[in-house]
């Protein structure tokens, strides 16, 4: 059993939160997968949310993104409450999600994928498809193949892609490297140290603990839908307390 | 399960037969009388089709087609070939139920939805055969001058019904139909048959997993449900002795549908309050104004399923059983079409069988590969030697997506064998693989020395091994004591005549007993009148260890077991985990918490990617490098 | 036979298949994006037949008139079903709203029944007789204009559904339900649209065929069968299969009733369909979307 440790914290006083979770609960029929959730992302950093399966990673990222509605706590962004809100209002307001699974529409091209990922947007495309495609040329390569026969990698470049497309402020990632041969691990790690570097704030759910904690600044532990351990990213990854959150005792 | 059938006691249906028995002496005309014996052909028809939808879950849309196929086989019997009136009652049944078995064997193979299109298509083709077939059915032009009905008597010549003179005979002859209908149903429902389907409807995965066969029960009662319809069309034919094809079209289907839904599918005085409340209903709106009934009796409809989706039998039994009962219900209580996740994908990979080698090995008891097996563990020494479970070069192809690729491993009697690995590894499809809810693309799997690969998930379960499932899935609607009813299905005797008469004292006793045995087991005991879904989580969780318990397997696999528990809790399970293996059964586990997994299991297998990473005792295990690599992440690839 | 006569039923079963089309489309996309089987179709494919002639014969409007008119009513009908009826019953899964379907296709065919009476009906082509003849084959001015206005719907809807934004989201919202909601997608506002649209589509065909075939009020009934059978024939949710679908069953039943009977014509179509089905549980091209 693992106690609730503050690892080395990195913030000072002053900067306020971009994301800020306060005492988040979240049930999906009778489970309790969110337990008094309680943290926060500040403007530019790339936070990791680490921890076994079923801790409630996933979860804490659907209650941002609207798709599931706490039962109770606050979910704030640049001060204002996401918790009532439709995912579309959310979108609006400039937060992302990337979904576990990449959830593609397979059916449609990736120039066409890209383009529903500016679906809240009026205005023209160009400017944020170029941006996309410095980032990730091999979507250029492929803009009019059918999302759906694409390789599992280009296929995760690709889901990136498309949340970027609605110019969002914080990017919320899940488990972006899952099922990925290395080689492509370090493609997707590159573009989001690029992102990291445009000035994006990152929201990123990872079972790959070692890319996670070179790529966060920050990071959080989950177990049983609570944080139990928090920290800067490089005294986290030492720290034998999440060794044993994934390896057991 | 038996919900409903008492809907109305003992004594509340003896009254609803005197009213049926007495209403002709109230209702004299000659057109009361004849609604009342529609009205009873159609609660035949309304109470075998509710055998299908209430009680098993299989929606059919062309019952009517097999109540025409009943009426015209025995007109035509009767008219063209001089058969005799009760030889053409059986025909008429007979050919029913034969193109019942005809369509049914293909189709009920299948999911749910399947079946619907193809009654509905079944229906409409009916419907045009006897349009087009005009030498024999004289098409639309109708079939007129069918015999009436003779009855033979034991004390004098045979009794001619002549409908057109008096129709209240043949109302009691109808009647009487009605009344062994309602009985066979009854039989049904309160019989292990009955409990199977009802098995079938809540949750046909898990009731194969406890071992009903649900092919064969789901075969036997759309059988019987076509075989009442050709009954009711037989008593139909010879009482309006004409016939036309579009008495039973798909607007006929559809009305036996909607009677049975407004009075409440599954429910036991449904299929009875249906017909008679919307005939009434219909009859009325008639007589205010003929087309303007239509339109209203349309918005009644809207009106009603709006407001009582669960038919008004079933909203009935609601507020009799008290507010307990959860708004979940109204949703399940209707049969789908449609709707959520349409899984058109029926068939899976087909079996290519590899080489034997593996199996003569098991069953002289060595181990094959060079796994390292823990040596000093407590008890069952002996039986540890043997391989009870086994899969070699097991492999599952999704498309190009190599799920489990080459994966063997042995599990030996009295084990706790933990499955373990990251995400996607391939844990769940390696479980669907063995427990026959998958088929391999390669590979075989050992039981007991016997090859069963892919076996179906009912016939394992008889061979005694048994799976619980990921998000915990027991019968939800159904009681504690229901649950384990299924759970010991494979233990109860069947047979005829325990359908009619019921189990004797000593059987009954005797599943009371197990089922006791395994409710105090688990703990679950003081619960056992509670539905399912009013217990905590934690209990439902055990309810379904409960009921893979009840069916007494050699070979239990439990699918994250310990899922959202905390480490008390989930300490506390694998306790109970490890009292079930002294008891004699070998186990088999996925889950994730990790520390407490290394503390209860003997082994562990590591997946990755679909194929064996490592495996051992724990301690080894965790001390893998490349394990360790998996989990954690490789410090070699990510280059600064 | 020759090839004159066929190439003549053909262009005979082409024609069928074109109303069927329409119908079919909008079945199977209402299906695909919201998983309703919306047997009401029928009843509008009626009513469009019916607007076609009370504004040709009672309003004396001209022909071409009464079809977009037909469609615009017809869609606007549908948009109010979608709202008041399919809408609150969804949640309570897919026999309700099944039920309700028929009750809205009973609830018409009686108004169109105390509205215009129970005769059959058959309004004049404005081309009246006038055809083409080409190579032997006769084909009928009012067909040309059916089959032209088909196509042009058709390739209207797969124009939309392809390159519009609306479209778009919509084959999104069939594809990838979660991820559309992700993007913005406001998939309620959508399944509306996607009722007026399939309610349009079978106004238009009730209209189009209005002076060909008879129409009675209750022929909805067994357009909707027919059409509803097509679907899933050629899949559920497939727009290509719902066209391929109608194609084969127009073709086989004209076919079979110059062949064999024009009784058995029905029954050719409704045969064809459940031994492909048992073959292909999924329908010809199940589960594919345009």
């Amino acid at each position: 059993m693992i106690e609730h440790g503050v690892v080395q914290p990195v913030r000072d006083g002053e900067s306020v939160p971009l994301l800020a979770l306060q005492g988040v609960t979240v049930y999906y029929g009778r489970v309790r997968a969110l337990q008094g959730l309680t943290l926060e992302v500040l403007p530019g950093e790339v936070v990791a949310l680490l921890g076994g399966n079923g801790a409630g990673k996933s979860t804490t990222l659907r209650a941002v993104s609207g798709l599931v509605r706490p039962a109770s706590g606050h979910i704030r962004f640049r001060g204002q409450e996401l918790t009532r809100l439709d995912p579309s209002a959310i979108v609006r307001l400039g937060v992302a999600h990337c979904p576990e699974g990449r959830k593609l529409f397979p059916e449609m091209s990736v120039l066409e994928n890209l383009e529903l990922g500016a679906y809240v947007r009026a205005g023209r495309l160009d400017e944020d498809l170029k941006q996309v495609f410095e980032l990730f040329p091999v979507l250029s390569e492929r803009r009019h193949q059918l999302a759906g026969s694409l390789s599992g990698g280009e296929q995760q470049m690709l889901a990136i892609g498309r949340a970027l497309m609605a110019r969002p402020s914080l990017l919320l990632l899940d488990e972006p490297t899952m099922g990925l041969a290395p080689a492509m691990v370090l493609e997707v790690a590159r573009a989001i140290r690029a992102l990291k570097a445009r000035g994006t704030t990152v929201l990123l759910v990872e079972q790959n603990v070692q890319v996670a904690l070179r790529l966060a600044d920050r990071g959080y532990v989950l177990e049983n839908g609570r944080v139990v351990v928090e920290g800067g990213a490089e005294a986290l990854a030492r720290d034998d307390r999440v060794r044993r959150a994934y390896l057991g005792g | 399960m038996v919900r409903g059938l008492l809907s109305f006691s003992r004594a509340g249906w003896l009254a609803a037969l005197a009213v049926a028995v007495l209403a002709p002496l109230a209702l004299r005309s000659p057109a009361h009388q004849n609604l009342l014996v529609l009205t009873g052909v159609n609660v035949m028809l309304v109470t075998s089709l509710d055998l299908l939808t209430g009680q098993s879950g299989l929606l059919s849309l062309g019952h009517a087609a097999f109540w025409g196929i009943g009426a015209y086989t025995s007109a035509l019997l009767t008219l063209r070939a001089g058969v005799p009136f009760p030889v053409a009652v059986l025909a008429a049944m007979g050919a029913a139920a034969l193109c019942g078995v005809l369509i049914g064997y293909p189709s009920l193979r299948l999911r749910g939805h399947y079946f619907v299109l193809v009654t509905f298509i079944f229906g409409i083709i009916v419907t045009l055969l006897l349009t087009s077939l005009v030498t024999v059915t004289r098409g639309p032009m109708g079939l007129p001058e069918i015999p009436f009905a003779t009855v033979p008597r034991f004390w004098g010549p045979p009794l001619v019904l002549n409908t057109f003179q008096d129709k209240v005979g043949y109302y009691y002859l109808v009647l009487a139909g009605v009344v062994l209908t309602l009985w066979l149903r009854g039989c049904v429902v309160k019989s292990r048959m009955g409990r199977a389907l009802a098995a079938i409807r809540e949750d046909e995965d898990l009731g194969q997993t406890v071992g009903i066969g649900t092919h064969g029960y789901k075969m036997g009662v759309f059988t019987l449900s076509t075989a009442i319809a050709g009954l009711a069309g037989s008593l139909y034919a010879h009482y309006t002795t004409f016939l036309a094809p579009e008495i039973f079209d798909f607007v006929a289907s559809f009305d036996l549908f909607v009677m049975n839904v407004v009075g409440g599918a599954g429910t036991g005085a449904g299929p009875v309050v249906g017909p008679v409340l919307l005939t009434m209903v219909r009859d009325l709106l008639r007589a205010v104004h003929p087309v303007l009934a239509g339109i209203l009796f349309g918005f009644f409809l809207i009106v009603a399923i709006a407001f009582l989706p669960e038919g008004l039998v079933g909203r009935w039994e609601r507020l009799m059983a008290g507010a307990k009962c959860s708004a979940k219900d109204s949703k399940r209580s209707v049969p789908q079409i449609g709707g959520e996740g349409v899984a058109w994908d029926a068939r899976e990979g087909e079996v290519l069988g590899a080489g034997g080698g593996m199996g003569t090995e098991l069953a002289a008891g060595r181990a094959v590969d060079g796994s390292a097996l823990a040596d000093d563990q407590p008890a069952h020494l002996l039986r540890r030697a043997t391989p009870i479970l086994g899969v070699e070069g097991l492999t599952r192809n999704f498309g190009g997506f190599r799920a489990v690729s080459n994966l063997s491993f042995q599990v030996f009697a009295g084990e706790i064998v933990g499955l373990v690995g990251p995400n996607g590894a391939g844990k769940t499809t390696t479980f669907n693989l063995i427990t026959g809810f998958l088929r391999p693309t390669a590979g075989r799997i050992w039981l007991k020395g016997e090859d069963v690969t892919g076996m179906p998930a009912h016939e394992l379960a008889r061979r005694g091994l048994v799976r619980t499932f990921q998000q915990t899935r027991v019968f939800s609607r159904l009681t504690v004591l229901e649950n384990l009813r299924l759970g010991v299905h494979r233990h109860e005797p069947g047979g005829l005549r325990r359908a009619l008469f019921g189990l004797n004292v000593e059987e009954q006793a005797a599943l009371d007993r197990r089922v006791q045995e395994v409710l105090e087991f688990t703990g679950l005991w003081h619960q056992r009148d509670r539905r399912a879904e009013e217990l905590p989580y934690g209990e439902q969780r055990m309810l379904g260890i409960a009921v893979a318990l009840a069916v007494e397997p050699e070979v239990l696999l439990l699918d994250e077991p310990l899922a959202g528990m905390n480490p008390a809790e989930a300490d506390a399970t694998m306790a109970l985990v490890r009292r079930v293996r002294d008891r004699g059964v070998t186990i088999v586990l996925i889950d994730h918490h990790m520390e407490t997994l290394m503390r209860y299991c003997d082994r562990l297998i590591v997946l990755h990617h679909g194929e064996k990473l490592a495996e051992g005792p724990p301690a080894d295990v965790r001390a893998h490098p490349q394990v360790i690599r998996v989990y954690l992440g490789d410090e070699a690839v990510f280059l600064r | 036979m020759d090839l004159t006569t066929a190439l003549q039923f053909a262009v005979n079963g082409l024609f069928i298949s074109a109303a069927y089309a329409l119908v079919a489309l909008g079945l199977t996309l209402v299906f695909g994006v919201l998983h309703i089987a919306d047997f009401a179709q029928g009843a509008l494919y009626m009513l469009g037949a019916y607007v076609s002639f009370y504004a040709t014969q009672r309003l004396g409007l001209s022909y071409f008139v009464s079809v977009p008119v037909a469609m615009g009513l017809t869609g606007a009908l549908a948009t109010l079903n979608g709202a008041l009826v399919y809408r609150p019953l969804q949640r309570h899964g897919g026999a309700l709203t099944f039920i309700a379907a028929l009750g809205i296709l009973l609830i018409l065919q009686n108004l169109a029944l105390w509205l215009f009476g129970g005769d059959f009906r058959l309004i004049a082509s404005p081309f009246q007789e006038g055809k083409i003849t080409a190579g032997g084959v006769v084909l009928t001015h009012h067909q040309a204009f059916v089959l032209g206005v088909t196509a042009v719907l058709l390739t209207g809807v797969w124009f939309g559904l392809r390159y519009t934004k609306p479209g778009k989201a919509l084959r999104a919202v069939a594809q990838q339900p979660e991820a559309a909601r992700l993007v913005g997608i406001d998939s309620a506002r959508l399944g509306l649209a996607a009722f007026a649209l399939a309610g349009a589509l079978a106004g238009a065909a009730g209209a189009l065929m209005s002076p060909m075939r008879a129409f009675d009020p209750h022929i909805g009934a067994i357009v909707i069968l027919k059409s509803f059978a097509i679907v899933i024939f050629g899949g559920m949710g497939s727009i290509p299969g719902a066209i391929v679908g109608a194609l084969a069953v127009g073709m086989a039943e004209t076919f079979t009733a110059a062949y064999l009977a024009a009784e058995f014509a029905d029954l050719a179509s409704f045969a064809l369909m459940i031994v492909v089905l048992f073959a292909r549980p999924q329908g010809l091209l199940g589960r594919a979307w345009a």
